[in-house]
């Protein structure tokens, strides 16, 4: 008897619905899921990481959003820092639900940022994380 | 909007109290959903209440367990191996709060500072809020029910306002209300 649970993937969409949505193109920050790779060259951009590492409840998952911020190096990081601010316009306490019936995922209120310094295979950039908690919810069925 | 229909955090759920512009605002005569909502029609920010405003209780760290509690009583059954449970009279039940302190919304001459060991019975309403309401915290459509909801009304009373200096952490206050009432609800807009 095998059970279905697709809740990898549904988390991915959930998290993918907010950077394919309108509003946050318009935010004009290019934001890629690691492992993906870009032909654009912009001077700033995000890459994230969905680790959901730790054991949720259930059927549920829970873990961390990882989103490694790049801007030019040499200019400080407060840019860096109002790039962190809209991630946490857009993702902290928020609510994402592809398919509302079966699970949602929502993010924690709080989240941290750190400047990490110049990014190891590129100097020309500014490395800085930020992160932030999330519960994917699934409904039992 | 609708009952919330997920499982998840009530991240933003909201405690907060009826005013009219000399006080609490007095119960409705029937404790009816659209009286009660009625009391909760635009929120007041200004710490000058007006009719049909009110307050949230801000900065809230904790809420306790929110509805009526239970009194079972066991009824031993001649005869049986197994004793039987009626309801009771519930006790009156009361709640504590736990928030962030901050003396500005507490202090004498507001109006929530002024409740604070009145005596004076208020209405209550708590929401159960997983995703902020875009349309703010009033009882309407296009208030609570910008987003998924369920809030019940109680009638109660500020009995202590407990302070907690903090060296390390915010400074806490734990405020204790006593129930008047039932709690009315579950509703939803």
């Amino acid at each position: 008897m095998t059970r279905v649970q697709d809740r990898f993937a549904g988390l991915y969409a959930d998290i993918y619905s907010l950077f394919n949505s309108a509003p946050w193109i318009a935010e004009n920050i290019k934001t890629y899921p690691k492992g993906y790779v870009s032909n654009e060259v912009n001077t700033e951009y995000a890459i994230f990481d969905v680790s959901s590492a730790d054991e949720g409840f259930s059927d549920s998952l829970r873990g961390i959003l990882f989103i490694d911020i790049y801007v030019p190096n040499g200019l400080g990081p407060t840019r860096a820092a109002k790039i962190a601010d809209i991630f946490d316009k857009y993702l902290a306490g928020a609510t994402f639900a592809t398919n509302a019936q079966k699970a949602i995922t929502q993010f924690r209120r709080e989240s941290t940022f750190i400047i990490r310094g110049p990014a190891i295979d590129n100097s020309s950039k500014l490395r800085s994380t930020y992160q932030i908690q999330f519960n994917y919810f699934k409904k039992e069925t | 909007m609708s009952h919330i229909a997920s499982i998840g955090a009530g991240m933003f759920s909201d405690m907060s109290v009826a005013f009219d512009a000399s006080g609490p605002a007095a119960a409705p005569g029937t404790m009816s959903k659209a009286n009660l909502d009625a009391l909760f029609a635009t929120e007041c920010t200004d710490n000058t209440p007006a009719a049909a405003e009110f307050i949230r209780i801000a900065n809230v760290r904790e809420f306790p367990a929110i509805g009526t509690p239970p009194n079972i009583v066991n009824v031993p059954v001649f005869g049986q191996s197994v004793s039987q449970q009626i309801q009771g009279q519930a006790d009156a039940p009361s709640m504590e709060i736990t928030l962030n302190y901050v003396p500005t919304q507490w202090a004498s001459g507001t109006p929530l500072g002024d409740l604070v060991g009145s005596g004076e019975q208020c209405v209550f309403r708590f929401a159960l809020l997983n995703s902020a309401p875009s349309g703010g915290y009033a009882s309407s459509a296009g208030g609570l029910g910008t987003t998924q909801n369920t809030y019940w009304y109680f009638l109660g009373k500020i009995d202590s306002l407990l302070v907690t200096p903090n060296l390390a952490d915010s400074n806490q206050a734990t405020i204790a209300i006593t129930l008047q009432s039932v709690v009315h609800g579950a509703y939803t807009i």
